[in-house]
């Protein structure tokens, strides 16, 4: 059990919605994983469109946190504006700011994301801010009010895992008391194992499991993944040596005296 | 008659007096959603003191999935 901006937790797997086949692969996807912290979205949709809105149906019957996203947004009053929206529609305070930068990588813009953390802040919002591995920008959105920092471990979708565990490292060291979520990039559940090893408080992922020939075996692989690294991380791993140390005791070792003198 | 852009997309209805009766006046308005008008969020609860002028750009967003 951990908390998360006062909600109590039991998972450090954050999962996505998006991507998933169908709602029911979406749904049993959600639950093998374990996680209670779901990303959502908003859309636009016409009056006039055919058909109910099967996916809210779904994601409501799971009786899980939302944390709607500002994805899509490359402007503080579009962040702005979308999380307010996104407030009354969920009926959440939460809001994973997402503030892009550039297409290709889908990198955040630290200034917006900055200056607009500050601005939801001010309104209320408890701001989830998906932002690179920048110590000095994590050191401002904590400065503005952040408590929770979500730095990427690559760009969103890429699966290539922690690509700068050196920056990722230092961040942990440095802020300590942060709720630290490496959020995008991870692509197997051994990345989500190396992130928990590590000391984040958890991963947030989507495409990995949404994207998996299996979703729902892929999900629960991710479920034991974050245990396992947790688990690691509370217990304690042993330094890495640049020799060989026998494991087994060497004290009363058959025909030890005879090798020897050979 | 004024001419509004919902999500983007042109149309022509009378004036209404605010924005609670424009919505009224559409048909298959989803159960839920949120709106901002000219970039601006309008909460629901002030849908019906909310003038709705011609050439106003409504964006109208509902639940969705998300990463």
């Amino acid at each position: 059990m951990w908390s998360l901006a006062e909600q109590k937790i039991n998972s450090r797997l954050l999962i996505g919605s998006a991507l998933y086949p169908s709602p029911e692969i979406m749904s049993g996807a959600i639950r093998a994983s374990g996680a209670q912290v779901v990303t959502v979205s908003l859309r636009r949709q016409l009056p006039n469109h055919q058909g109910e809105n099967r996916f809210w149906q779904t994601i409501q019957a799971l009786g899980v946190h939302l944390l709607p996203n500002t994805a899509g947004c490359y402007s503080v009053k579009e962040a702005v504006t979308t999380a307010q929206m996104a407030r009354e529609l969920f009926n959440t305070h939460w809001i994973k700011l997402e503030v892009i930068g550039d297409d290709y990588t889908l990198q955040p813009d630290p200034f917006a994301l900055l200056e607009a953390s500050k601005e939801l802040i001010s309104q209320g919002f408890e701001v989830f801010p998906y932002c690179t591995d920048d110590l000095v920008l994590c050191e401002k959105l904590v400065a503005a009010g952040c408590r929770i920092i979500m730095p990427w471990g690559a760009p969103i979708g890429s699966g290539r895992g922690l690509i700068n565990p050196y920056a990722l490292k230092n961040l942990r060291q440095r802020l300590p008391e942060i709720t630290l979520i490496i959020d995008a990039g991870i692509g197997s559940p051994a990345h989500a194992v190396q992130a928990l090893e590590m000391g984040f408080d958890g991963v947030l992922l989507n495409t990995a499991i949404a994207q998996s020939p299996e979703p729902v075996a892929m999900a629960q692989a991710f479920n034991f993944a974050v245990q396992a690294g947790r688990l690691a991380y509370d217990a304690g791993i042993i330094p890495p040596k640049d020799l060989a140390q026998p494991s087994t005791p060497t004290l009363g070792t058959p025909f030890w005296q005879l090798g020897k003198a050979e | 008659m004024i001419t509004i852009f919902i999500n983007g997309e042109r149309q022509t209805l009378a004036q209404p007096e605010n924005l609670q009766q424009l919505l009224a006046g559409l048909a298959g308005l989803p159960e839920k959603f949120a709106l901002a008008v000219n970039g601006a969020f309008i909460p629901a609860p002030d849908y019906s003191t909310t003038a709705v002028a011609s050439g106003d750009e409504i964006e109208l967003l509902v639940p969705m999935q998300g990463g």
